[in-house]
């Protein structure tokens, strides 16, 4: 079952890279982090630690409902619908991704802990990273950032041993912090620019 | 010899129902009518009672084309256990997937040999298509056949990926799903519907045929149809503890009827993609396709640590020992001595170095 979810979690990812859509990249990144929030809690249940209860419900109610909802406000009040700007297109940008996941073929001797259970993980953080440095809006970023962020927290709850209840709810409080920030920051830019395409910002402007 | 019986028979009296049945389905979810399922089977009928009419400047290679194309399928329906049950002939990964290159190279050599602008502009659509869709199909295959240690479909097949490797199954799915519809010439890809012919990918190849030379390409594309969806019920039974035979047949024809009513529900709530997003959705199916690979080449490669007593049962697998270097017991190899008995001899091409536990092929 967690292994199912595993693969899920890294197919709406992959699928994101695929995605020019702002509002349907968000709904699918609202989906993911659900379908993972749900992995936790049923992980917590079968095994009753009521931390991986908690910090499920409490993300699912933050990363899955609130942070999306916002983002999709943001996006309607600046009037953003596409991020069409690649840096690479679509097609080429997933076979790039396929290069960057093979990446995971070098950890093996690095890490002899690695299980196969923890792939899937860290293939989510890497397609976190490429949805950051390969879009231009600065929407697109904040959402590379959260995916990022779920690889992060589906390699810790695949972990025997999970964080504490403490240091979990902290980085979810934090994450809400940084993602209002940068929409915030995001909104601002487009106030002064009437864009929100941070490679622009390199030309000098008065 | 009942293997034969079997397989010829749902071979060609499955498909014509099939298609009969998905375009039922189809007509009722968008609130029409609809044929009645026996269509197909009239229209064949008629067809090949039928005269053709063939332009003046085509050659030998139009006529041969649909007979090609329609051996080559019949081939894949006979080696592919799409059944659930043991196919009559050897069938292998490679085999079925140079056979629909085969037929498709066929049908593409005749849309060009009359020279008329849209069949050569369907061919060469039609081409492109196959090119992004083959790779996703070649590597989700592989991921199974290196998993399993062997590319014979029937051992494949019989091989059930541990708990470790559940990841795996959905991977491989999803990518043989995307790459099986854009073989199909159905939906995201292409519309089997459309009547303007600058649309059209598969249709725009066949304009030129008529009569008995329809009919064979007809019946050719229902069992194409009949026997991906078959391999998919395969794979997706790969997930499920091995079935008794009859229990494994009857869910392969379910989970087929099953992927007919999915495909018709597509088709209700979907369009066609613009021409120019199909490599983005073709390039998704091959990169879930290679993850799986990934996976399996990770898995394979070293011993994985000693299973962790502290470990929550979720990363333990259910029954079988964690620990490779002992002895993986016979079901878990893939390789069963019984499959091999089976086929009175030993299984035939083995292409991929068997992991350890069979070392006796």
């Amino acid at each position: 079952m967690s292994e199912t979810m595993a693969a899920f979690l890294v197919l709406t990812g992959l699928w994101m890279v695929g995605l020019t859509n702002l509002r349907t990249k968000l709904v699918v990144y609202g989906v993911q982090t659900l379908a993972l929030d749900a992995a936790a809690v049923s992980i917590g249940w079968q095994h009753g630690e009521l931390a991986l209860i908690v910090v499920g419900l409490v993300s699912a109610l933050l990363k899955g409902l609130a942070v999306p909802t916002y983002l999709l406000h943001l996006t309607r009040h600046i009037g953003c619908r596409r991020d069409e700007g690649l840096f690479i297109a679509p097609p080429l940008l997933l076979l790039l991704t396929v290069g960057v996941l093979s990446a995971l073929l070098l950890l093996r001797p690095m890490h002899d802990a690695l299980r196969v259970a923890d792939l899937p993980a860290l293939a989510l953080l890497l397609i976190g990273m490429i949805l950051m440095i390969s879009r231009r809006m600065a929407v697109s970023q904040i959402i590379g950032f959260l995916v990022l962020e779920n690889g992060i927290f589906y390699y810790t709850i695949a972990q025997p041993r999970s964080m504490p209840l403490l240091v979990e709810l902290g980085v979810l409080l934090e994450l809400l912090a940084v993602a209002m920030l940068a929409g915030l920051l995001a909104f601002r830019i487009n106030d002064r620019f009437e864009h929100i395409d941070v490679t622009a910002l390199d030309s000098l402007r008065d | 010899m009942i293997g034969w019986a079997l397989y010829l028979a749902y071979t060609l009296l499955l498909p014509p129902l099939l298609i009969g049945l998905l375009r039922k389905l189809k007509s009722r979810l968008q609130g029409r009518q609809g044929p009645p399922v026996w269509q197909v089977y009239r229209d064949l009928a008629k067809l090949a009672r039928k005269g053709e009419t063939i332009s003046e400047t085509t050659t030998w290679v139009f006529a041969a084309a649909p007979s090609v194309a329609l051996g080559c399928v019949l081939v894949c329906a006979l080696s592919v256990p799409w059944l659930g049950l043991p196919a009559p002939l050897h069938g292998d990964v490679f085999l079925l997937v140079y056979l629909l290159a085969l037929g498709k190279f066929a049908m593409s050599l005749a849309a060009l040999d009359p020279g008329t602008t849209f069949g050569a502009l369907g061919a060469s659509r039609e081409a492109a298509v196959g090119v992004l869709a083959e790779p996703a199909l070649v590597l989700a295959l592989a991921a199974l056949a290196v998993q399993a240690g062997s590319s014979d479909l029937a051992v494949l097949f019989a091989s059930r990926p541990g708990a470790e490797l559940g990841t795996l199954l959905p991977l491989v799915g999803t990518a043989l799903w995307l790459s099986i519809t854009a073989e199909l010439a159905r939906m995201p890809v292409d519309d089997p519907t459309t009547h303007l012919e600058l649309t059209m990918i598969h249709e725009a190849l066949i304009l030129e045929n008529s009569g008995r030379n329809l009919a064979l390409v007809e019946l050719g594309a229902g069992i194409k149809l009949a026997v991906l969806f078959g391999l998919l019920a395969q794979v997706l039974l790969m997930g499920t503890p091995a079935l008794a035979p009859w229990a494994a047949h009857a869910t392969s024809l379910a989970l087929i009827v099953g992927a007919c009513a999915v495909v018709a529900f597509i088709e209700t709530v979907m369009v066609r993609l613009r021409w120019r997003r199909i490599p983005a959705l073709m390039a998704f199916g091959l990169t879930a396709a290679t993850m799986a690979c990934l996976i399996v080449a990770l898995k394979s490669e070293a011993p994985s640590p000693a299973p962790d007593r502290h470990a929550p049962a979720w990363h333990r697998p259910s029954a079988q020992p964690s620990d490779e270097t002992t002895a993986i017991p016979p079901q878990r190899s893939g390789l069963r001595p019984d499959a091999t008995l089976e086929r009175g001899g030993p299984a035939r091409a083995v292409l991929f170095a068997p992991r350890s536990g069979a070392e006796h092929v």
